[in-house]
């Protein structure tokens, strides 16, 4: 068995190599109190040629408090599936970009890691976006998430009534977890954004392809339930060519020329829904999140960067999500 | 191949995804496999053996590693390996009669999804639907041993007829969600073929693999793909030429993946045909290459 780095998550937790670890410690934020508890940065790019470490370092400025130096960060972006012509996945620009940011910004490493869902040969995808080429020219490593060694950890979320997460160790050996998704609309979940690009973390050979448990114990309660367990430190949301309609895969481009970045995924996701021209309040997942990941109301949110309103584009939902749908 | 396994293989005698990880069910399986196919020699397979045999469960089934207690989803890769190699046939027939017992959840309401949420085939996880790549395995194990007339693989082929995709080929169990037909997965489309080799008769399996066979092997990127395919080839008689070195192609960047286990194995089976060849119906193969 490989060894496996005790990270300062799991010494916070008090999870020292146990079979059944302590859930992960939330990552030291209060939020401040009075009525701005988060802040979210917008950056502008009107296509994946626009210099996006530059942009993605602009906006990491923003948030000191990661303190990148010598950390190990992880990068979780979104890979699904490839049809040509289709903004599915995160884009390999954006992944790139945001890789040699943190690089930049003195993180001692940076993973890039992804468990997708539906196909089990990775290798594919990651070959036809050219992610696998790009991060081989730069020595950044990846890891499929769903053959990854992996440990069990309590639920921390407690809504879908497991007991537990394997959670792979490579997603809890890391200092800095950065959930990347793609800005999609989502057939089941009204969108998928920070927290719902979650489900990719969880090992398929343990769970399977599809990881068909969150599905059965309810999507937004698996959202919940991982979401508190991972504690996702920051999110980078691809939004410079989104989805709308039948999302997650089968939906239309919509360029919105956002990157959308901040510590408090709730709140992330949250402004994602406006740039989207969706109301976060009526997302079932974004409304029953807990609090500690940031607020969803505007007053409460610090929109730095960009304003949503230079970015925000209307986003087509199926008839079911309708009543997502901002008609201001 | 051999030596890479050779190299890789745990000192608890059975191999992770990727060198230095935990030994799991499947690598192990189909590293077992491949050993016995090119000739390994007796302790390394008595060892793959071994492990696979510590991972008895109570039910019958196999636990996917160590660090699990409950049956995985790869149990009939480790019938077909045990079986390969020739040992354990007690555990096996545990294994089996946990197979009969266990199965994919019925749905009701499958509107969204147009399938048959009644049948039952196998799923990756306990409580959950059956989906495509579990139940070809399971299909695969008892009509390697014979028992294809089980009530359960008739059943399993049913579902897998019904989740053939539009135009050919499977992918992971869906093939019409909310109206858009979606795409099958070659590698999926492999395995399946090999699950209903013997049904030939019917035209969705027929027309999938005379659309798949007559296509280059080359098509895909994956070293993993590529050799379940071979094997499928194989066992449809439709073999490729140069399939075995289209399989190696790209073998040695793999050894950076996080499933060079997976490729180091699939590619062995692929080269130890067609003489050893555990996933031909009948032909488990006992012309070993030297």
């Amino acid at each position: 068995m490989s060894e496996r780095r005790i990270t300062r998550r799991q010494v916070l937790a008090g999870a020292s190599g146990l079979a059944l670890a302590a859930p992960l410690a939330v990552w030291g934020r209060r939020l401040p109190a009075g009525p701005v508890a988060a802040k979210v940065w917008i950056g502008r790019a009107e296509s994946y040629q626009a210099d996006l470490e530059r942009l993605i370092r602009r906006g990491l400025a923003e948030f000191p408090e990661l303190a990148i130096r010598g950390k190990r960060v992880l990068l979780k972006p979104n890979m699904v599936e490839h049809i040509a012509e289709l903004p599915i996945n995160t884009a390999t620009e954006v992944v790139v970009g945001a890789a040699q940011a943190f690089l930049a910004e003195g993180a001692a490493e940076v993973t890039v890691a992804e468990g997708p869902g539906h196909r089990r040969d990775l290798d594919e995808i990651f070959t036809v976006i050219g992610l696998r080429g790009a991060l081989r020219e730069r020595r950044i490593r990846f890891v499929d998430l769903n053959h990854d060694d992996w440990t069990r950890v309590k639920n921390a979320g407690g809504r879908t009534g497991l007991e537990s997460f394997c959670l792979p160790d490579t997603l809890l050996g890391a200092d800095l977890v950065v959930s990347m998704p793609k800005l999609k609309t989502h057939h089941w979940a009204g969108v998928t954004l920070s927290m719902k690009n979650l489900f990719g973390v969880l090992p398929g050979a343990v769970y399977g392809w599809p990881k068909n448990i969150l599905h059965w114990r309810g999507i937004e309660a698996s959202i919940f339930d991982l979401t508190g367990t991972v504690c996702p430190h920051f999110a980078i949301v691809d939004g410079i060519v989104g989805m709308e309609g039948n999302g997650p895969i089968q939906g239309e481009a919509v360029a919105a020329g956002a990157i959308v970045m901040g510590a408090h995924v709730r709140s992330v996701d949250a402004t994602c829904a406006r740039v989207m021209s969706l109301v976060p309040e009526r997302v079932r997942h974004l409304a029953e999140a807990q609090e500690r990941f940031g607020p969803i109301e505007a007053e409460r949110i610090l929109q730095v960067g960009e304003s949503v309103a230079a970015v925000r584009r209307p986003f087509r939902v199926l008839p079911g999500f309708s009543s997502l749908v901002d008609e201001g | 191949m051999r030596d890479w396994l050779l190299e890789h293989q745990n000192a608890d005698g059975g191999w992770g995804y990727a060198p230095g990880k935990r030994s799991a069910l499947e690598p192990t399986s189909l590293g077992l496999l491949a050993l016995v196919g090119l000739a390994a020699g007796p302790k390394p397979v008595a060892q793959g053996c071994a492990w696979i045999r510590e991972r008895c469960t109570p039910e019958g089934g196999f636990a996917g590693s160590a660090a699990e207690s409950e049956p995985s989803w790869a149990t009939p890769l480790a019938v077909l390996a045990l079986r390969a190699a020739g040992c354990e046939a007690l555990a096996c027939a545990g294994a089996l009669a946990w197979l009969l017992e266990s199965s994919g959840r019925r749905i009701d309401d499958t509107s969204t999804n147009e399938l048959d949420g009644s049948l039952c085939g196998w799923s990756w996880y306990p409580g959950t639907f059956s989906w495509v790549e579990p139940t070809a395995y399971a299909i695969l194990a008892f009509k390697q041993d014979r028992r294809g007339d089980e009530a359960r693989v008739t059943e399993g082929e049913r579902l897998l007829y019904d989740r053939v995709c539009q135009g050919g080929g499977w992918n992971y169990g869906n093939r019409r969600v909310l109206g858009v037909d979606l795409v099958p997965f070659d590698q999926v489309t492999a395995k399946v073929l090999l699950a209903l080799q013997d049904r030939r008769e019917r035209k969705e399996v027929a027309a999938t693999a005379e659309k798949t066979f007559s296509a280059d092997l080359r098509r895909h990127r994956s070293t993993v793909t590529r050799g379940w395919e071979a094997l499928a080839r194989d066992a449809w008689g439709r073999p490729q030429t140069g399939a075995a070195e289209a399989v190696t192609e790209h073998l040695e960047a793999d050894r950076e993946l996080s499933t060079a286990a997976l490729s180091f194995a699939v590619a062995g089976l692929a080269a130890a045909l067609p003489g050893f060849a555990p996933f031909r119906l009948g032909g488990v193969g006992q012309e070993k290459r030297e």
